[in-house]
């Protein structure tokens, strides 16, 4: 691809790191795909170590390995990743699974990586954002946390160490010692 | 001779796919038509998700692309498909509830008509290996059995179609289709698409021109006109598929009549063959009865939608389109008699199948009582040797376990030819 197509890509920094914690994950070349669960735990996870500024209130009922759960969507979110895919950086594709017909899921494409590689090379200020996602993403060792989706909350995992994502999943199973956390009201009838 | 060509011609292939509305709005839900994605989204890439814990996976291949153009969530869907998302070889599909699914191009040049066929069969052959790895196990095992195959290769290379040329010009000029068929010098210019033509309707000032395999309007059809030409079209491609179901029915029935005739002679390694292929065929059958009922319903949607468009309408093109959809409701229905009748016929193979396996139990059965006596009897003779019995009576007896012996031995010969690896 030449630089000047790369260099006319339009898009906004949560954009850009978006991208490039999907090409860390992902590649066309490889046939390599990201769950939009695991990316939305992923982004989750960067918003809390302040990447990106989403709203970490917003929900949205999705597949969760094999069940419906509340997760964290960001609308803004899913228009950044709408918006990567209408420059062609980003691939949305539904695969099948053993055991259920649909999982939706995203990678990075040829010219995904390119354009990474381009930003790289011509921002000091967005490379120097990259290395910090890259570190925060990473064990010890370099090696690249895996995302595992756990009962109790998705985890980025390596070899010596397992962190769960917390406040991704939400469950609103009431407990004796838990109060509704619906503001007070009255009955109602239509 | 002179080359013929079609001037700037819109080509539309029609399939039949089990489809229904289940699985359309789940098409049109994992598309995301309603999102009005502008970007196109990937599909029926080879492989699966081995474990959903896993956030990322690998596949082993990629797969093809749709991007919505228009869709109606439960009844049809407009897409743009191709091969990768920058594909310039893309081709619009159209897909409805009921299956009829039309994949159509358009070229912005003259096209050698003797090459459309060859175009037909390229597209066929990219619409089977980039949309069926899109449909379920279920749509797939009720195509295969419409097709008569049984590996999904083969029916890639399988499908039955019926396409449809729409040209601005043939490079002759046309004022009535009779007058065209007419023309020594000009009614076989066709057919090299077309085949045997067996209907033509000169109509809304275009000239239309039905044949086996396809057919050719030469002019530019207004919507309504083109509505009609759609529905004609899917009534085709029905006929088709018809077609190919009652082939495969047939070859499955003779099958059926085939092991009726040589049961009485089946030893019990071959009954136990048949009784699995008999099991076989009932599960082809009850697919077959499924692919009929789908069928019916959908001619019965097509013909309701036809009804609206017809009324007060006189022409002969409206009117041949009804009585083809309604011949093929008969023939629906026909079929579906005979599925009855078969599965009759069925259960009573399988009753002749058990009585024949029940009788060549029992005689065999009597067969090693009768063997195991004779052991006995033989083992009595040497325990009279051991005890000193004379050889007279040895002989005696000998003589009149002769009988038995043989019995024995003809006795293990035939279970032999009945249980010959047949365990």
């Amino acid at each position: 691809m030449e630089i000047n197509t790369l260099s006319q890509v339009s898009i906004d920094k949560d954009q850009k790191c978006i991208l490039f914690a999907y090409s860390l994950y992902t590649n066309e070349q490889e046939y390599t795909y990201l769950q939009y669960t695991a990316a939305c735990a992923l982004v989750f996870y960067l918003s809390q170590k302040g990447f990106f500024n989403y709203n970490l209130n917003e929900l949205l009922v999705y597949d969760y390995k094999e069940e419906r759960r509340y997760i964290w969507e960001s609308k803004k979110f899913m228009a950044d990743i709408n918006i990567l895919r209408d420059n062609g950086l980003l691939l949305r594709a539904r695969s099948r699974s053993k055991t259920s017909h649909d999982v939706n899921a995203h990678q990075c494409t040829i010219l995904g990586h390119q354009y990474v590689k381009y930003l790289l090379n011509t921002s000091p200020e967005i490379k120097k954002t990259f290395d910090n996602i890259k570190r925060e993403l990473s064990c010890n060792g370099g090696e690249i946390k895996k995302i595992k989706l756990l009962n109790d909350a998705p985890h980025l995992c390596c070899r010596y160490q397992s962190q769960p994502i917390k406040g991704f999943l939400k469950s609103f199973a009431q407990s004796p010692d838990n109060s509704s956390k619906i503001p007070p009201h009255n009955p109602f009838f239509i | 001779m002179d080359t013929k060509y079609f001037v700037n011609p819109k080509l539309v292939v029609c399939e039949w796919i089990p489809m229904g509305v289940n699985n359309l709005v789940s098409l049109n839900r994992h598309l995301g038509s309603h999102k009005k994605y502008t970007a196109p989204t990937a599909f029926g890439m080879k492989g699966e998700v081995q474990n959903l814990e896993d956030g990322t996976f690998k596949m082993e291949s990629s797969g093809c692309f749709l991007q919505p153009v228009h869709f109606t969530i439960s009844g049809e869907l407009k897409a743009i498909i191709k091969n990768h998302h920058s594909d310039t070889d893309a081709k619009g599909l159209d897909i409805d509830k009921d299956g009829a699914c039309y994949i159509g191009l358009e070229f912005d040049r003259q096209i050698e008509i003797a090459h459309i066929k060859d175009i037909i069969g390229n597209i066929e052959a990219q619409f089977a290996s980039q949309f069926l790895p899109i449909l379920t196990d279920t749509q797939m095992s009720l195509l295969k059995c419409s097709y008569g195959t049984k590996d999904n290769s083969k029916l890639c290379e399988s499908l039955s179609s019926y396409a449809m040329v729409i040209t601005d010009g043939v490079g002759v000029n046309i004022t009535s289709t009779q007058e065209f068929l007419e023309d020594e010098s000009a009614k076989n210019l066709l057919t090299p698409i077309t085949d045997w033509i067996i209907g033509h309707y000169s109509t809304n000032e275009c000239h239309i021109f039905i044949g086996v395999k396809a057919l050719v309007c030469v002019g530019v059809p207004d919507a309504q006109l083109c509505n009609l030409l759609k529905k004609v079209l899917f009534q085709y491609t029905l006929f088709n598929i018809s077609l190919r179901l009652y082939s495969t029915m047939w070859a499955n029935m003779k099958i059926l009549s085939g092991m009726g005739q040589t049961i009485p002679n089946s030893n019990y390694k071959d009954l136990k063959a048949d009784n699995n292929k008999l099991a076989d065929l009932q599960n082809d059958f009850s697919k077959h009865k499924i692919v009929c009922e789908q069928i019916k319903k959908t001619v019965e949607s097509k013909l309701n939608t036809l009804e609206e468009d017809i009324s007060g309408k006189k022409s002969p093109l409206y009117l041949n389109l009804k009585k083809g959809y309604l011949e093929e409701v008969e023939k629906s229905q026909d079929r579906s008699v005979l599925i009855d009748q078969m599965t009759i016929d069925i259960q009573a193979l399988r009753d002749q199948m058990q009585q024949r396996m029940s009788l060549i139990i029992t005689k065999n059965g009597e067969r090693l009582n009768l063997t195991l006596l004779v052991l006995t009897i033989f083992s009595v003779i040497g325990i009279g040797e051991v005890l000193g019995f004379s050889t007279d009576k040895v002989l005696l007896v000998t003589v009149v376990l002769s009988p038995f012996i043989l019995f024995v031995i003809r006795g293990f010969i035939q279970y032999r030819k009945d249980y010959k690896d047949g365990k």
